[in-house]
């Protein structure tokens, strides 16, 4: 238990706003389950952001069988002409198998013991700390040559899949295709037939205002804070999470100290307007990425504004997080990403995974 | 095997199907020449005569009223006997080496072998499942629950050869799902016929393997099911809680 | 702590390295619990009745120096759960005295349920394990 929670992985990137890297990190986070945009000095979210919600389309298919996602017609509509996220939904990590395809065209098994005993495919099992574990991770690239039918490979695939066990899973499900023309419902019109029921996944969205917010000054040349100007990475880090979380901030003083000794970092500004805007559902990069840029404008138009930050939670279940690594669960399986704008085109990105 | 199976013809014939081409080649004339024409004084002289020409001469009495081996003798030391002994063991070695060698080679062919059929297989697998149901003695179609107990212990009895075997679940993947006809079983290996006329070789450790009578199915752990095919019918199963690959 | 001019930008107007921070472990963790007490409507409630419940848990498994440790009663929730937050260092003992705890000073049974526990406050921002209960 401690081993986990003290091999957290936590750090922080300073970039230039408009770097690749920014966008090749958000679109390498595949599934993410809720934002949360702190925005200080103003009432409510500016038009541009929330428009980017707009053409957001997530469905979730329930009682899919998992041979469906290896069948000709599937890959050739949907994986090779487009993004496509998948996400087996209502299975825990831990205990249950799991299951997702990638946008670049792997399928991903993650099985508990029993099932990959049964089921008959090879998984690759490469730290230490895999082959310990009890957990398998079943891997099929779906876009390779050699995988279509007629090839033994292929075929003992999807047989693998069809007749050794049903395994059925809900599934979470947005797709952005390549071709403007072609509107991402069509993959649920594609499933309409294949399983049990389609549902459209909407946001959930909250919008919260709050008054004379007590705000870390930050410098993005000092993220220690070693000069004393401005606030520890760490700190800030902690201070966003507080105000997601709605927790009060204010000095204390002698009375209220007793439960709680947490208040917000110094040096430290008052805010007299604030809004917190946090949306859940299930979100694609692509539009993550819409309003990172979308808030990029904002910021660059507000500068004498304390940083605003936008923040990227992915699933606790996904058994992947960033680049194709896997991810595993032990207590908490929290992966987040979180950019801070900061003045002169500076920007912040902390990436926090624990296991 | 039981008692009961050895009193009913059909079921003998089975074990020893594989085993005839074994010993066929074994066969030596001399032990073959009229030996069922003579009678009993006939067979002794003849037996003598043959032990006289054959056996070493250090293995032959000399005298019938030597008492040399009567006695123990004070030259006869203690390394002479374990040599001597060790002689010995190694005769019997020889032996079965040359058994085994043969034994081997057969089992060899019999796996190796490009032009083994999956229906050359199938009256053996009919053969099979008539022994079967008679060692059961009950019928299959409506057994209940509490008979299974009496069920699965005499399937751990049977003799398999020729039994449809599943790979129901495996630690290695790529075992999982095989489907065929045992036409081997060894201490640690199954080796089935598969209906594409390939022989595989699945070992019975870290695999469980099902086979289905009517409606019932029959679920072999291998890891439990580690012993050899003829020692198994005496052996003691435990009944054992966990069972995990 | 670790920090180390890793790679250039591609843009070239702007020419900045990134910088790179790594912090290997994590001061604090949040725990994220709930409490029931027989009888009685814990969402009733505040922040001080909380705290002492907890310090209570931590003195009875604990003893007094365990007690020690600090803890922070973050927020508390209308439902009766809470966020408290706790050094990383003693979190399994603290778990472990708050799972333990059985019955408030009062003679009421009660039990704390850790719901979720993070290195991150941000973590507990969102479960996305809850969707489940929101379908079904």
């Amino acid at each position: 238990m401690a081993a986990t929670f003290t091999s957290a992985a936590f750090n922080l990137t300073t970039l230039v706003q408009t770097d690749d890297k920014i966008s090749s990190a958000i679109s390498g986070h595949y599934f993410n389950n809720a934002l949360t945009v702190i925005l200080p000095g103003t009432n409510s979210l500016p038009e541009t952001v929330s428009e980017c919600f707009a053409d957001q389309l997530a469905y979730q298919l329930h009682g899919l069988p998992v041979y469906r996602l290896v069948e000709v017609p599937f890959i050739h509509a949907f994986v090779k002409n487009g993004l496509i996220y998948m996400l087996s939904a209502n299975t825990q990590l831990d205990t249950h198998d799991c299951v997702a395809v990638t946008p670049d065209g792997w399928l991903i098994l993650h099985l508990t013991k029993d099932t990959y005993h049964e089921l008959g495919l090879e998984a690759t099992k490469q730290t230490h700390q895999q082959k310990n574990s009890d957990t398998y991770v079943v891997k099929v690239n779906l876009l390779a040559s050699y995988f279509k039918p007629g090839k033994k490979n292929y075929d003992s695939t999807l047989w693998c899949l069809k007749n050794r066990l049903d395994l059925v899973f809900d599934f979470h499900i947005a797709w952005e295709p390549k071709d403007d023309k072609v509107c991402s419902s069509s993959v649920s019109a594609y499933f309409l037939d294949k399983c049990a029921k389609v549902e459209r996944r909407c946001l959930d969205r909250r919008t919260q205002v709050l008054t004379s917010l007590p705000c870390p000054k930050v410098q993005a040349d000092d993220p220690e804070g070693t000069s004393g100007q401005s606030c520890h990475f760490q700190e800030v880090f902690e201070w966003i999470g507080a105000v997601a979380c709605g927790v009060d901030m204010t000095v204390k003083d002698e009375d209220t100290s007793y439960t709680s000794s947490l208040c917000c970092p110094e040096p430290s500004q008052n805010c007299p307007r604030c809004c917190l805007f946090q949306v859940s559902g299930f979100i694609t990069p692509g539009t993550i990425l819409k309003v990172f840029k979308a808030l990029r404008q904002y910021t660059t138009a507000h500068t004498d504004l304390p940083p605003a930050s936008l923040t990227v939670h992915g699933f606790q279940d996904s058994p992947i997080f960033t680049n194709n690594c896997p991810h595993h669960l032990h207590i908490c399986g929290d992966n987040l990403m979180t950019f801070v704008y900061l003045p002169s085109n500076q920007c912040w990105l902390y990436r926090a995974v624990a296991s | 095997m039981t008692e009961k199976q050895q009193s009913e013809p059909a079921q003998m014939t089975l074990p020893t199907v594989t085993n005839v081409e074994i010993y066929s080649s074994l066969e030596r004339e001399d032990l073959h020449s009229g030996k069922n024409s003579m009678n009993t004084s006939q067979k002794k002289s003849w037996l003598a005569d043959f032990t006289q020409e054959h056996l070493p001469a250090n293995r032959l009495r000399s005298n019938e009223d030597d008492m040399s081996n009567k006695f123990l003798s004070t030259s006869t030391s203690r390394r002479y006997k374990k040599r001597h002994s060790k002689q010995k063991i190694k005769v019997s070695r020889s032996i079965h080496a040359k058994l085994n060698h043969t034994q081997r080679k057969l089992a060899k062919d019999l796996i190796t072998s490009q032009n083994q059929k999956y229906s050359t297989y199938i009256p053996l697998r009919r053969l099979w499942t008539s022994y079967i149901q008679d060692l059961m003695s009950v019928d299959m179609s409506k057994v209940t629950a509490p008979v299974f107990m009496t069920l699965a212990q005499k399937m751990m009895k049977a003799d398999l050869h020729g039994c449809p075997l599943t790979v129901r679940r495996s630690k290695c993947p790529g075992y999982v799902g095989v489907e065929g006809i045992v036409i081997q079983e060894t201490r640690n290996m199954f080796t089935l016929i598969c209906q594409d006329d390939k022989v595989r070789c699945i070992p019975k450790a870290n695999s469980v393997f099902t086979t289905v009578l009517q409606n019932v199915v029959f679920t072999i752990h291998g890891n439990q099911f580690l012993v050899r095919p003829g020692e198994r019918a005496a052996k003691k199963f435990k009944a054992k809680s966990t069972i995990d690959l | 702590m670790k920090c180390t001019t890793a790679a250039e930008n591609s843009n070239p107007v702007p020419v900045k390295p990134t910088n790179f921070y790594a912090e290997k472990t994590q001061s604090y963790v949040y725990l994220k619990t709930s409490l029931t007490i027989e009888d009685e409507n814990s969402s009733e409630l505040n922040g001080n009745q909380y705290k002492f419940l907890i310090l209570q848990a931590m003195k009875e498994t604990l003893g007094q120096v365990g007690a020690a440790t600090p803890v922070d009663l973050l927020k508390v929730f209308g439902d009766g759960t809470c966020i408290i937050r706790v050094p990383s260092r003693s979190t399994e003992k603290i778990w472990a005295a708050l799972t333990l705890y059985g019955s408030t000073p009062s003679g009421k049974r009660c039990a704390f349920r850790v719901i979720h526990a993070s290195p991150f406050l941000l973590g507990l921002a969102f479960n996305s394990r809850n969707h489940r209960d929101a379908t079904s």
